[in-house]
């Protein structure tokens, strides 16, 4: 692996004495995509808000270049599995905001850019109460694209979206982490969207969850969901998941 | 209906109810005439508009910055609270025993009560506009790098607007109430005074044309800071 660039160590969490996450330990790469899979309610949602800061873990402890992370900042970027938007500011002032540190002309034209790669062009003076929960998804991605963070985890972003817009969006965030050199943690219900992104998958058990099993794809890219390798791998990673949902 | 019960049926005395095209008259020769109460239309109108735009102005000034940092700093909260919770209950014309001992039956006392009347809607309005901003909605600013004071002038005053502008709606309304339910009590001019002096003078014209008048200055207050609001929810 290359260079650490966020490591956790015995993850625990518990919500009102039902235990979440009982031990999870992680490495993410610099410039590697991590893929998680889980059950459903197995603690995904949770793990992220750990990892990005916005919540402290019960035990273990997460790091970042080495640094221990214990607040949300902006070099983590975070789309949430239910996109928060500022529903005073149009879908422009929304990416834009955490640019303004950038100036006018920067901020916009930059913001405008991944307004444009979201496919949101011709909307960016609409209000979030005007968009369809698909077109919030896109603005929240938009937003972290643009901030340009070291680190982008992602809850499920694709999941409002219809089949032929997540290819389309599968096609961009790849481009987007070829391109920038970023890192991401991606956590997905979508086994094939996994296998077709990611250098690892990281499988949880039901809560309270551990990881698994990991799986190292080491296919070129753009990878084609056709080949008999992706088709192997994508099966053995079903069969995985399912041994691990019956427990 | 007011017209035909008065003028054309008769159904009442005009000394107790005047029809339309009196009032409309008296209305009209109000605008010079300082018959009966001591001032023109004008005259009442703008004393009553300046003591309430300054009772106002000083209410929003201090009431606004106050419920804000009430809702904002558990500090602040913690101290000013008890205190809120207490002066609460008392209607802002209660104040004016104690505004006539300290200031007579001047402007001055009126200003003070309007000022209590604006301070209790602002300071409670943006006390909760602010205090019901979304945790999460905090934590996100946060994670876009902004500190605690960006995150409550560009994230909980944004979001408390719709309620910050209830606050300024209501404090004005209610100022506009009190200050006539004050003149009413104690002044030497202003709305409040002349529909007090002709109940007194048997004038019921001019009683319905200062009516009127309060009604069609209050609801045009409303206009305004509806036109504001939109504005400012534009930029
Ligand atoms: N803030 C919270 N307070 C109480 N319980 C919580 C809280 N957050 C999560 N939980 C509980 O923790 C468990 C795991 O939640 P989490 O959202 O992390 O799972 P998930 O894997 O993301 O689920 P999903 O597949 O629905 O996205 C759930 O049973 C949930 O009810
Ligand atoms: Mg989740």
């Amino acid at each position: 692996m290359e260079r650490e660039l966020i490591c956790c160590n015995g993850l625990t969490k518990s919500y009102a004495g039902r235990r979440v996450l009982d031990g999870v330990s992680l490495r993410l790469g610099q410039n590697e995509f991590v893929s998680v899979l889980g059950p459903g309610k197995c603690g995904k949602t949770t793990l992220i808000k750990l990892l990005s800061g916005l919540e402290r873990p019960d035990a273990g402890e997460v790091f970042m270049d080495g640094a221990a992370v214990s607040s949300p900042s902006p070099k983590r970027g975070v789309v949430y599995q239910n996109t928060l938007l500022f529903n005073w500011l149009t879908v422009l002032g929304n990416v834009r905001y955490p640019l303004r540190k950038l100036g006018r002309q920067e901020s916009l034209s930059r913001a405008m850019k991944y307004i444009e790669l979201m496919g949101l062009k011709g909307f960016e003076k609409a209000y979030p109460r005007q968009l369809s929960g698909g077109m919030k998804q896109r603005c929240g991605i938009a937003r972290i694209y643009a901030m340009k963070p070291r680190v982008i985890f992602m809850d499920e972003p694709f999941s409002q979206l219809d089949a032929q817009t997540r290819y389309l969006m599968q096609l961009e965030l790849e481009k987007i982490f070829l391109g920038e050199g970023q890192s991401v943690l991606f956590v997905s219900n979508n086994i094939e969207e996994a296998v077709y992104l990611s250098d690892r998958i990281v499988v949880l058990s039901p809560s309270p969850s551990r990881v698994v099993k990991e799986f190292r794809l080491d296919l070129p890219r753009p990878r084609n969901y056709l080949s008999p390798e992706f088709v192997r791998i994508r099966a053995e990673i079903e069969r995985c998941l399912s041994e691990v949902c019956d427990g | 209906m007011w017209h035909l019960a008065t003028d054309v049926w008769h159904l009442t005395s005009p000394k107790l109810l005047p029809g339309p095209v009196k009032v409309f008259e008296d209305f009209i020769a109000k605008f010079s005439s300082k018959r009966s109460d001591g001032a023109t239309l004008p005259d009442h109108t703008w004393s009553s508009l300046v003591l309430v735009l300054k009772g106002y102005f000083f209410g929003v000034l201090v009431g606004m910055p106050l419920g804000i940092m009430m809702g904002w700093s558990k500090w602040v909260r913690r101290f000013i609270r008890p205190l809120f919770d207490l002066l609460r209950p008392i209607p802002p014309v209660g104040w004016l025993p104690v505004v006539l001992i300290l200031f007579g039956i001047g402007q001055e006392g009126k200003v003070f009560i309007i000022f209590f009347a604006t301070l209790m809607p602002c300071v409670l309005n943006a006390y909760s506009g602010i205090t019901q901003t979304g945790e999460s909605l905090l934590t996100l600013a946060q994670s876009f790098g902004a500190g605690r004071v960006k995150q409550l002038f560009f994230v909980a005053i944004p979001s408390a607007l719709p309620q910050l502008f209830t606050g300024l709606r209501t404090a004005l309304s209610t100022s506009w109430a009190t200050l006539v339910a004050a003149e009413m009590l104690a002044a030497q001019k202003g709305l409040g005074h002349m529909i007090q002096i002709n109940r007194m003078n048997s004038n019921p014209s001019y009683i319905i044309v200062a009516m009127l008048v309060i009604g069609v200055t209050g609801a045009l207050f409303s206009l305004v800071l509806g036109l504001a609001e939109k504005l400012l929810r534009r930029s």
